[in-house]
């Protein structure tokens, strides 16, 4: 038997966990892989909390599952289910008795499949018609012994007489209390369950209130799961009901709900569950389920998580959640014509709270007003209406006096309903005419076909109808894909608009004025003209000169008035057009600012994960978060939650020791987890931080090195943060994990691409021993973005500009790379790929250019450029999704349009990353290393060559062999090939990129592993090249470090021997690009310097040469020095 | 009965079910594509959404068929019919409209309909369609992301 645990809120959280996976367990369409990582989980639990027996099974499940013995797996799985009845019954009501060890065991038979009987069928059954959909699954006592149907589960609730009040019980000859009183009781139970959370509970008061509101957004987000899969279920129909999910999304809710002491959302999550598990067990049929009901059910589980807070106002909704739930099992079992013939005797007496005396089957028509002294205030419209809309069995029940009771209840529900906003005057009506109307659609039997089914439609009409629940559909389904707007900001937004109405107006006045204007100067023309033939008058007297005269001075004046107007008009019209703009740009950061959310979701949602790995995990974790009020993109805050759910979860986990630990080290024993948000210019700073152990940098180098990610001595060299920020590439963490730097860097790489993404960054500080500072900086919205604009081709694009970190120009017309693209760039400080955009665009090199454009971008600290045949400059643009046919290219992130309505296609830097590091930095992989020789002696002849090299590459088996052996050696020890030998680029690398390499066609010395020299002097370039080649080397040369980093891309060198002291680029910095490159990184390098202090020689070790020769050498030094790095891995 | 429009595509009538219609534009200016497959002619600016325009022999002849003739690039002016159709709203470029009409399913094969003068038409399937559209843009990004450049060939 289980050791007793010492803490009982632990295990009945674990009580909670272990249920939902035996849930899973059981759950055969579940992949194999799933259920064993259930299991794991299950023992890992177990472990945690030292449960052995419960371990055990686990392992023994496990064990069953690996080796495939599914036959076997059901009896594993109820002795889990008994064990943990047991458990269960050793903790304390009102958890203990929810699953008896008996009920379990029944229910294990049953899911397992074993014990599915088909009972011999009762009357009641036979009755009713519906054996089928009744499949009692043993013909044990009803109710107490199997799996509790929704109405014994309510009862439960309230341990008492009302417990018989199952529907279950129909062949009692009077029904006793009905469900809505079982549910009365329930829901009193529940409300002295409330106080659940006070002292005692391990929770001070203000963090239980904090707990209840992250709870609240948890629950909310599990309704609308399952009410977004419901309304799936209803639009589409036919469409099955993922009883899986949804159980699991009422598991989780119940679950939490329990730990933050809300019984009664967690009792009455409970109950839906109940009925889930119902359909899952097969003893109701999904299909015959009323979905509007069930969604009206859990919108009742809505209002009762809305106002748990408050005993007295979850009462009624407990009570309607009763009826409600009564009311979908008794439709499920009975939608066919024959069950209902059965239904009035039952449902009259059980959920319409009619007194059992009443004859229900003598229904008497009568006027529907009815029920209007129910509410006076609720049924002002309703006699006229429902006296042609309600079916009369709907009247014959609401004649019978109703228990006031009932009445109470729907009173207070009414109350209850108008305090949450719901138009009391417009349910009502609306809620009769659907009994008719729309009901018919759900349940097509019931509703349609027997009238006599009428009890069901009472239950219906005392719920609020199903043209309610339609609603209340439609309404969440606009929900879906809508935002929750503030209505300050529709307003605001609606000023806006009158204020765009304006200046349109104003527009069109001013149009109008200039087309009087123009109007006159046609005028003036016309006068103009008609004055022409007395010109051509060449004998015209002085005075009719002198009337000319003044009529020319009168259309001058004319003219002179027009033009002033016009001109006047057109500065009007230019500061019109400028309000226009204003009023359009606010419009539209008014639109954009409906997408904000403040911080405080994000946060919110955080809590969860924080506790649950504190709770796992046995640490005491304060949170603590500021900001809470900044506003950020929606979009933006969907994207970032699971990132900084990751390292939340990391902090917890990894960063905060344990209390022992803390004790030890004179931290307090909570450890403490912060997050805060602030706002600068265009970004939101988000900082992570705990006061935990911190990244233990040392160990984090071991580790690199260990990894081959780098080398001895770069780690030596590396600085802190150059360290830490190798946390976040991949394939740093899980072989970290194993190391002693507490696993920080696991899904750190995910995590920084999903921000980088987004167009934010995030950094990584830490000091050993006093905690760890993830800072992330975000964008403000997605939705607008600065963004540079260039042209290739005829066609605009654009690029993230928080991507671009320079543009400069390149000169083209080189003899290597793409159509004269060089294929690299040569910044201040290191050596770059060039992306040739108009290669990737499919667009040409214009070919009267001597330069091109060059944007540098940088992406999760690769640095690239693209070439351009034009920039246009940095413009702000409003980002557009490209939609579910264009979106799948992958080299777009979206789209914008111009000014004038033209597409413009914004590139996914991503994707011109991944195209200019084709390795990229999860190359690691050190067979891609290229090793074997080459020997073509220039460029020139190389690029000619290219094209019949890339064929002849095809069968150049042996390379492939010596390749890997050479890469895996650390390019050292490499047996010397036979054959032409070709530098061939990994497959995943693309040709149309910079990190190609050339092949050759040409003939080699077949054995000399070629060698590069680098050294600025013509004369020691000529006597090494001669040393190293009396030793047997082919040697190539450079004259500078530029020049030996585009050598080494274009062919395959063995080993490197490099000067320190040179133009452009210096032996230090071609040294550390080398070993930063992901292709040369393990190429050996020998310096050579006449600098040969210790400091020196120290130094070129910290950048990663193996060996250093002090100049001059003599001969055999060299040849020894080389044949021992190049033999020696 | 089915309701369509006659749409003339290569001097060949086809009929569209007006249900996957959901507006006829003029075309003001086009975007290309780069990479994307030959069925994609580029983008439009649809009321402020892109949407993007199918070419449809390249759709119709199926994958991977040998040499087609080079298709026409629409210009501005050209017609083209907004469908909304598998979850994707995309514009078909086609030569012109002939005309709506209600026009009886050929009793020879359901994929045709009988026009007023006895002439059996083609009918598009708008899904079928954009679904291959899908597919050819699927293959399009996996082919792009392995295999070397384009412009190498």
């Amino acid at each position: 038997m289980s050791t007793p645990p010492t803490d009982p809120e632990t295990v009945l959280l674990f009580l909670e966990e272990a249920r939902g996976c035996l849930r899973l367990l059981e759950d055969r369409a579940l992949p194999r892989h799933e259920r064993l990582e259930v299991a794991r989980k299950l023992w890992g639990g177990a472990a945690l909390l030292g449960i052995a027996s419960i371990q055990q099974i686990a392992e023994q499940i496990e064990q069953l599952l690996n080796r495939g013995q599914l036959p076997a797996l059901p009896a594993a799985l109820d002795r889990l289910a008994v064990l943990l009845a047991d458990l269960a019954d050793s903790v304390a009501p009102p958890y203990g008795p929810r699953e008896s060890r008996k009920a379990a065991t029944s229910r294990k038979l049953e899911a397992s499949g074993a014990a599915r009987v088909a009972p011999p069928p009762t009357s009641d059954q036979l009755s009713s018609g519906s054996a089928d959909a009744e499949a009692i699954p043993s013909p044990a006592p009803e109710g107490e012994d199997t799996e509790p149907s929704v109405s014994a589960r309510l009862g439960s609730a309230a341990p008492g007489p009302h417990q018989p009040a199952c529907p279950s019980h129909r062949t009692r000859p009077t029904p006793q209390p009905d469900s809505a009183e079982c549910w009365a009781n329930a829901a009193s139970a529940v409300s002295v369950d409330l106080g659940a959370l006070g002292p005692g509970s391990g929770f001070d008061a203000e963090e239980a209130r904090l707990l209840r509101q992250f709870f609240l957004d948890e629950a909310y987000d599990h309704l609308d799961k399952i009410t977004s899969e419901l309304s799936e279920c209803e639009r589409r129909k036919g469409r099955p009901l993922p009883v899986t999910e949804i159980l699991r999304t009422t598991h989780s809710l119940k679950g939490s709900a329990a730990t933050v002491g809300l019984a009664a959302v967690s009792k009455a999550a409970h109950c839906l569950e109940g009925l889930f598990t119902q359909v899952r067990a097969g003893r109701l049929q999904p299909e015959k389920l009323p979905i509007d009901l069930l969604i009206g059910a859990v919108d009742t589980l809505r209002e009762i998580v809305q106002t748990s807070e408050n005993p007295a106002a979850v009462e009624p909704f407990a009570v309607r959640l009763g009826q409600e739930l009564v009311a979908i099992e008794h439709i499920a079992k009975h939608s066919d014509g024959l069950a209902s013939l059965s239904v009035p005797s039952v449902m009259a007496g059980k959920t319409a709270p009619a007194p059992a005396s009443t004859p229900p089957s003598t229904p008497t028509p009568v006027s529907a007003s009815a029920p209007a002294p129910a509410s006076a205030a609720s049924t002002a419209s309703l006699p006229g209406e429902s006296s042609r809309r309600i079916p009369a069995p709907v009247a014959v029940a609401s004649d019978h006096p109703r228990p006031s009771q009932h009445e109470a209840c729907k009173q207070d529900r009414t109350s209850m309903e108008r305090s949450v906003g719901y138009e009391a005057s417009d349910r009502l009506p609306a809620a009769q005419s659907t009994t008719n109307s729309s009901g018919s659609s759900a349940v097509p039997g019931v509703w349609q076909g027997n009238p006599s089914s009428s009890p069901v439609i009472i239950i219906n009409e005392d719920l609020g109808g199903v043209d309610e629940r339609r609603r209340r559909l439609d309404r969440r389904q606009e929900d879906t894909n809508t935002l929750r707007v503030d209505a300050i900001r529709l307003d605001e937004l609606n000023d806006h608009i009158a204020q765009l109405v304006v200046d349109r107006t104003r527009i069109e006045r001013r149009v109008q004025e200039l087309k009087s204007v123009v109007r006159g100067l046609s005028q003036a023309r016309a006068s103009l003209k008609s004055l022409i033939p007395s010109l051509r008058a060449r004998d015209a007297a002085p005075t009719e000169l002198a009337t000319l005269a003044a009529s020319f001075e009168e259309i001058e004046a004319q003219l002179a008035g027009g033009l002033s107007n016009l001109l006047h008009g057109g500065a009007d019209l230019l500061g019109d057009t400028d309000a226009l703009r204003r009023t359009t740009s606010t419009l539209q950061h008014g639109f954009t600012q409906i997408r904000m959310l403040p911080m405080r979701h994000l946060f919110r949602r955080r809590a969860g994960p924080v506790r649950e790995a504190a709770r796992m995990l046995k640490k005491r974790v304060e949170l603590v978060t500021s900001g809470e009020e900044i506003q950020i993109d929606k979009a933006v805050v969907d994207k970032v939650t699971d990132p900084l759910i990751q390292i939340l979860r990391n902090a917890v986990a990894h960063g905060i020791e344990s209390s022992e630990v803390r004790a030890a080290r004179g931290k307090p024993p909570a450890g403490r987890v912060s997050i805060s948000a602030r706002h600068q210019g265009d970004s939101v700073f988000l900082e992570v931080a705990d006061d935990g152990a911190g990244i233990d940098s040392e160990a984090l180098r071991r580790a690199l090195v260990a990894n081959s990610q780098m080398t001895l001595v770069e780690a030596r060299a590396a600085s802190e943060e150059q360290v830490m920020a190798r946390i976040f590439e991949a394939g740093v963490s899980s072989r970290i994990a194993d190391d002693e730097v507490a696993g920080r860097g696991v899904g750190l790489d995910a995590v920084r691409e999903t921000i980088t993404r987004l167009g934010g960054d995030i950094t990584v500080a830490s000091s050993l021993g006093a905690g760890t500072r993830f800072a992330i900086r975000l964008p403000l919205t997605t939705a607008i973005a600065q963004a540079l604009l260039f042209k290739v081709g005829a066609n605009v694009y654009a690029i993230p500009s928080i991507h671009v970190t320079a543009t400069l120009s390149v000169a083209t017309g080189v003899t290597t790379g793409v159509a004269g693209v060089p294929a690299s760039l040569c910044l201040a400080d290191e050596i770059v790929p060039l992306v040739c955009l108009q290669q990737l665009l499919g667009s040409t090199v214009p070919a009267d250019s001597a330069e091109l454009p060059v944007a540098v971008l940088e992406y999760t600290g690769q640095r690239f450029g693209c070439t351009c045949d034009k920039m246009i400059g940095v413009r702000e643009i409003v980002v557009k999704n490209l939609g579910p046919l264009l979106a799948p290219l992958g080299l777009y992130a979206g789209a914008t349009i111009s000014g004038a309505g033209k597409v413009q296609l914004i590139l996914d830097p991503a994707a011109l990353a991944r195209t200019a590091w084709p390795g990229g930095q999860t190359t690691d992989d050190p067979s891609e290393r290229p090793t074997a020789t080459s020997s073509t002696p220039t460029a020139g002849p190389q690029s000619t060559s290219n094209a019949g090299g890339l064929v002849g590459n095809e069968d150049a088996g042996p390379v492939e062999t010596d390749r890997s052996a050479g890469g895996a050696g650390g390019a050292g020890g490499v047996e010397r090939t036979g054959g032409t030998e070709q530098r061939q680029a990994p497959a995943n690398v693309t040709p149309a990129t910079t990190m190609t390499t050339m092949t050759t066609a040409t003939s080699v010395e077949p054995d000399e592993p070629r060698l590069l020299l680098v050294d600025d002097s013509p004369t020691i370039r000529k006597a090494v090249t001669s040393m190293l080649a009396s030793n047997g080397y082919a040697v190539d040369s450079a004259a500078d470090g530029a020049e030996a980093w585009k050598k080494l891309h274009e062919k395959q060198y063995r080993l490197l021997v490099t000067d320190l002291e040179m133009p452009h680029l210096d032996g230090y910095q071609l040294m550390r690009l080398v070993r930063r490159s992901p292709l040369l990184r393990s190429l050996p390098i020998v310096v050579i310097s006449s600098r040969s202090s210790l400091s020196e020689r120290k130094r070129a070790e910290e950048f990663g040469a193996q060996a250093f020769l002090a100049k001059p050498m003599t001969d055999k030094a060299l040849g020894d020095c080389v044949g021992r790095l190049l033999t020696t891995p | 009965m089915k309701n369509i429009v006659l749409v003339v595509l290569r001097d060949r009538r086809y009929a569209i079910e007006l249900r996957w219609v959901q507006e006829i534009f003029s075309l003001v200016h086009l975007t290309p594509v780069p990479t994307a497959p030959r069925s994609i002619a580029g983008a439009v600016n649809f009321r402020g959404a892109i949407v993007p325009v199918v070419l449809a022999p390249p759709l119709l002849t199926g994958i991977g068929e040998a040499p087609q003739p080079p298709l026409r690039i629409p210009v501005p002016g050209d017609t083209i019919v907004l469908l909304d159709a598998a979850g994707i709203k995309a514009g078909l470029a086609v030569d012109r409209i002939d005309e709506v009409s209600t026009l009886d399913v050929s009793s020879r094969d359901p994929g045709f309909l009988v026009d007023k003068q006895g002439m059996e038409v083609r009918l598009l399937d708008p899904p079928a369609l954009l679904e291959t559209a899908r597919i050819q843009v699927g293959e399009a990004a996996a082919s792009g992301s392995s295999t070397p450049s384009k412009v190498e060939s």
